[in-house]
């Protein structure tokens, strides 16, 4: 493979004072703003952050669904999970699965002071940075004397490229091209690649004609919960902390954006989201039967990078989400997301 | 200041600036181009690695508890759970010293038995670390740098800690496993693409019976 596309590990540094007025940028400015681009594009993100799952599986599969974008750029996903055995003197066995790889694994004790960490690698990712539906499948199999698997918490994030490669989707340049004496040219006929103007392009499409996110803010997916009422109803025991990413220079806030999994048979279930300094957003509708409900939205405030712990002023902002029915017919939620909104 | 960037924003530039025949100085170089590229590794590169509180078992009809629990009466330090591993920014100096990204930490958490105090720590160790609980009990007891460990609550309703000192953790070198992942990357045939993985362990302590509840984490990493 060309190493002109490499992803490195460790963030590339650039030296600003060394961009000095009346002096020429240098060659080696170029190309570490180009690694430090490459390392951007490149790295992957978080797309469901770890949380507590708390299922038992029997003899049984489970699929669990996030609703999340990507970073565009990513061809693997690695799953992480916290499993258990339910029995501290019977194995467990079984298979997990997402998307066209499956994997065997098996536990042997089930201490509860020694979780049991296991990684999935889901590869054939299609780079895309639209939202959609992820789902993985954990099969627990007691047919050969196994006992029953608890799911303590699942996350997923992104691999890192290896390589980018050197077109509009991928952002990636050539660095080679930026290397001292090494000539300064406008890459007319195969925009994108080569020089100066490649830097520019590639991170202009990153940064300003379509920004990457910090994607993944919260999932969840679990046991479903009934609710009933025509007030609003919190999911959970207290609010999300969330620190969105800061975007433009004068920016205090930040949208996020969730999606709700529920089977809604009445068709009058609907979600919002409650932000700790914004308050209550618009209600938005859950999907008819059962899926994901319309986006609901609320501005959070972002990190502040003047403070020396990124924390925003008046404190850490919070997310609650809230479900409500007619009062009359039931609605019950499995799962939701909340990611950054462009 | 946990910005790089000159201005510590993204702002708009125009690409006509970088058409041929036209020259490019070190104002747009640093101000647009830097200034972008900079931003979006401070914030966008900056990820949440874990998020979490219990959902309400209220409306739940399967009876399997939100928070995690622990043993009663275990006075040591003991992990209820773990989290990861994951694949955790790093950065380096031009002398090669580390520039840490830091792991903003936050526990929701109560005591089981209302007057019995509970203390609670997040550890950060290297990924698929062997000696996981031994070395990790150990710098949890001895308040390594890897550790954040947070006042002690009686309180039976879940609420977020306060931390006993700096509510995050200094991510460097000692604290990720470098490795590498075999992957099919761009030209379709088999490259290694690099990781710098850590794990993240709970602790717990109880200074008497009581079952220690673990309703919630956040920690998430940060530019430095």
């Amino acid at each position: 493979m060309t190493s002109d596309g490499k992803v490195q590990l460790l963030r590339p540094r650039i030296t600003t004072t060394d961009l000095l007025v009346g002096a020429p940028v240098r060659a080696q400015t170029w190309l570490d703003v180009a690694s430090l681009a490459h390392w951007v594009s490149g790295r992957g993100q978080v797309v469901v952050p770890q949380h507590r799952v708390s299922m038992v599986i029997d003899n049984a599969t489970e699929t669990l669904r996030y609703y999340v974008p990507g970073s565009g750029r990513a061809m693997y996903r690695l799953w992480v999970l916290d499993v258990r055995s339910e029995d501290s003197t019977i194995h467990c066995e079984g298979t997990i699965a997402a998307g066209t790889a499956t994997q065997s694994y098996r536990l042997y004790r089930s201490d509860r002071s020694f979780p049991k960490m296991l990684t999935m690698l889901e590869p054939d990712i299609t780079p895309s940075s639209a939202e959609g539906e992820i789902t993985i499948d954990i099969s627990n199999d007691t047919t050969k004397g196994g006992a029953i698997l608890r799911v303590e918490s699942v996350g997923c994030w992104e691999l890192p490229r290896a390589a980018l490669d050197r077109t509009a989707a991928d952002c990636g340049v050539s660095l080679d091209s930026l290397f001292p004496r090494r000539p300064i040219f406008d890459d007319g006929i195969t925009p994108r690649v080569y020089s100066v103007s490649a830097v520019a392009q590639s991170i202009h499409e990153m940064t300003v004609a379509t920004p990457l996110r910090r994607i993944g803010h919260i999932g969840r997916w679990g046991y479903p919960l009934v609710i009933n009422s025509a007030s609003a109803i919190p999911l959970t025991v207290g609010p999300y902390r969330i620190v969105p990413r800061k975007d433009r220079v004068a920016a205090t806030t930040h949208t996020v954006r969730c999606r709700v999994y529920a089977a809604n048979p009445g068709s009058v279930g609907e979600v919002r989201l409650v932000g700790g300094t914004a308050g209550a957003g618009a209600w938005a509708s859950m999907a008819a039967g059962t899926g994901w409900s319309d986006p609901a939205e609320v501005d959070i405030d972002c990190e502040d990078q003047t403070t020396d712990d990124g924390q925003p002023a008046g404190g850490y902002d919070t997310v609650s989400v809230e479900v409500r029915t007619d009062g009359v017919s039931a609605a019950d939620v499995y799962g939701w997301c909340v990611y950054e909104y462009e | 200041m946990t910005q790089s960037s000159p201005f510590g924003g993204r702002r708009d530039f125009d690409l006509v600036h970088y058409t041929a025949d036209r020259p490019i100085g070190p104002y747009l170089a640093r101000d647009y181009v830097a200034n972008n590229v900079m931003h979006a590794a401070d914030q966008t590169c900056a990820r949440v690695l874990v998020n979490d509180i219990a959902a309400d078992d209220t409306y739940i009809v399967d009876n399997v508890d939100q928070y995690a629990t622990a043993y009663t009466n275990a006075l040591y330090w003991h992990v209820v759970e773990a989290r990861g591993p994951f694949n955790i920014s790093v950065k380096l100096n031009a002398d090669g010293r580390p520039q840490p990204y830091r792991l903003r930490c936050a526990i929701n958490a109560a005591s089981g038995t209302g007057a019995v105090a509970v203390s609670y720590a997040i550890l950060v160790v290297p990924g698929h670390s062997a000696s996981y609980n031994v070395q990790a009990s150990r710098d949890v007891l001895t308040g390594g740098t890897n550790v954040c460990v947070f006042d002690a609550t009686t309180s039976t309703t879940p609420a977020w800690l306060t931390p006993a000192a700096n509510g995050y953790i200094d991510v460097n070198m000692d604290v990720v496993s470098l490795g590498e992942r075999s992957v099919i990357d761009v030209p379709g045939s088999t490259s290694y693409v690099g990781l710098a993985t850590a794990e993240i362990g709970i602790f717990v302590l109880a200074y008497g019976s009581a079952a220690p509840r673990v309703y919630g984490l956040h920690v998430a990493e940060f530019h430095v």
